[in-house]
């Protein structure tokens, strides 16, 4: 916890009225974040991990959030429009949209890569994120953009590369004027690495100078067009932007027991601890100085900072050479030429120059 | 002993020259005062107290043939904090302790110099400070600058008869 004196000393500094400048010696602050209080890792339709758990606090929310709370006694979760069961991976009523495969599938049967925050649409998150500015960057879908760097990493690359690409855009991820050109680097078994999300999640972070791929998106389109384009099932589409890039923060891992684990956000309180130690202090430009020269941080031309001792009399520096420069630029004895240490010295510690 | 005669010399054409440049240059406008480690530069913290009295009788001395009509002033720094502290020292040994680490330094005024004046209207009067001589009187300052979070401290002395001078009672 922070020293209550020196936060004390820091606020009373603060809110003297005066504008001022609070200087600190020898502080350390130690921005820590709290304990972890709750949190859980999940099979990929939602069922909780046995003792992967942390449950110092209660907390209501457990698979995909805030969007859904467990009950206790039936293990369902609750979700805006209707129950569902992660033990099956199934929704307890039908789909109020009457879209999907089946009305009764939990995350269009892909948890791995999509969320369904109410219960109604296991897409939205992902529409959300298309239409946000994560996605490359972009602000609107309806209008076309460019993308000048785009790099697919990979060792040997197939004489069909470009059109292939542009060609898996189009059918997969409903780009209709997707078309590739300028892709340089060497691929490799590209269709692997098209339905490899990683893989393709990271080649969108890459540069590659000379790429460009077009694409044109009517944002009234996009949902129907995810639904055709294939998304459930994988491929470059849906998978393509990767659960790492989604809205949602998740991570996919595989557990050495071989399941699929969706790990959750975990719970973290929003307050952190500022650790504070150190003596805070509202310095004088003097003792500044004279902080500097015991620290050995100050020319050895200027020898000491004295305050005034008489009313009217002006905080000065002693130089080695028996001259006294006031903190206004005036000189109070003697009078010379600052070298350009001394210079940059005094003028970063408030005193004006002559 | 010939050390110790080079010293006053030296410490002796110094004080001449400080006062020579205060008188003629009238630069105690700028507050010119010559600090007691110009004087002797192996002096110690510890010594300071003591030494300047020396120190200050020298430059009285010396003033009475160069600068006749100047005021000679001691003065110490003394530490400052966010409160008001007041006289916290009974004599020049618990005085020692309060000092700052500006050695103390001596001042010419001539008599009717208003900052000097406001400074002595503006301070207490040390009636008994153990250590001093009898024939000077100690003046003790404290005052906080607007946006500054300490309180300035100060204690001067002045030769009773320069007191007079100022008309200040």
């Amino acid at each position: 916890m922070a020293e209550e004196n020196s936060l004390r000393c820091f606020r009373t500094a603060v809110n003297s009225g005066t504008p001022m400048e609070v200087y600190f010696d020898d502080l350390t602050i130690n921005h820590k974040r709290s304990p972890v209080v709750a949190g859980s890792d999940f099979y990929p339709f939602g069922m909780p991990m046995e003792n992967r758990s942390i449950t110092r606090e209660s907390y209501r929310y457990g698979y995909q959030g805030q969007y859904s709370a467990m009950d206790s006694v039936t293990k369902w979760n609750a979700f805006e429009l209707r129950m569902y069961d992660p033990s099956i991976g199934r929704w307890l009523s039908p789909d109020p949209y009457g879209i999907g495969d089946s009305p009764y599938i939990g995350m269009a049967n892909n948890p791995v890569s999509l969320s369904d925050p109410d219960g109604g649409c296991p897409w939205c998150d992902l529409l959300d994120f298309l239409n946000s500015d994560e996605v490359f960057g972009v602000t609107h879908w309806n209008t076309p953009i460019t993308l000048n760097e785009v790099v697919v990493t990979a060792t040997q690359m197939p004489s069909n590369t470009e059109s292939l690409f542009a060609s898996e855009l189009r059918q997969l991820n409903g780009f209709k004027n997707a078309a590739i050109s300028g892709i340089t680097s060497s691929l490799t078994d590209l269709n692997k690495s098209l339905n490899n999300t990683a893989y393709f999640a990271n080649a969108v972070n890459h540069t590659l100078t000379g790429g460009a791929i077009e694409l044109q998106m009517p944002q009234n389109n996009i949902q129907q067009q995810m639904q055709t384009a294939g998304l459930v099932a994988g491929g470059l589409g849906l998978r393509g932007m990767g659960p790492g890039s989604m809205t949602i923060p998740r991570s996919v891992a595989v557990t050495p027991s071989g399941p699929i684990a969706i790990t959750q956000p975990i719970v973290v309180p929003v307050t952190t601890v500022l650790d504070v130690h150190g003596t805070v202090s509202a310095k004088s430009p003097v003792n500044r100085v004279n902080s500097a020269i015991r620290k050995g941080q100050a020319p050895k031309t200027i020898e000491r900072a004295d305050t005034g001792k008489i009313l009217g009399e002006k905080d000065h520096v002693h130089f080695t050479d028996d001259n006294a420069l006031n903190i206004d630029g005036t000189w109070k004895h003697g009078g010379r030429i600052l070298t350009n240490a001394e210079k940059t010295f005094l003028s970063a510690h408030g005193w004006r120059l002559p | 002993m010939e050390t110790t005669l080079t010293k006053n010399k030296f410490m002796n054409a110094l004080l001449k020259e400080w006062l020579n440049r205060v008188a003629t240059k009238k630069s105690w406008n700028s507050f010119d005062d010559i600090h007691i480690d110009q004087l002797d530069k192996t002096i110690k913290k510890s010594e300071w107290i003591k030494k300047g009295f020396v120190f200050f009788e020298e430059a009285i001395n010396c003033g009475k043939k160069v600068a006749p009509d100047l005021l000679i002033v001691l003065a110490f720094s003394l530490k400052g904090f966010s409160k008001y502290k007041g006289i916290n020292f009974k004599g020049m040994e618990m005085m020692i302790k309060e000092l700052e680490d500006s050695p103390p330094s001596i001042y010419a005024f001539p008599k009717d110099f208003k900052f000097f004046k406001l400074t002595i209207q503006h301070s207490l009067i040390i009636q008994k400070l153990e250590g001093t001589p009898n024939d000077i009187t100690a003046f003790y300052h404290e005052f906080i600058n607007d946006g500054e979070d300490q309180y300035r401290r100060s204690i001067l002395f002045i030769k009773n008869n320069d007191l007079k001078k100022t008309g200040i009672k």
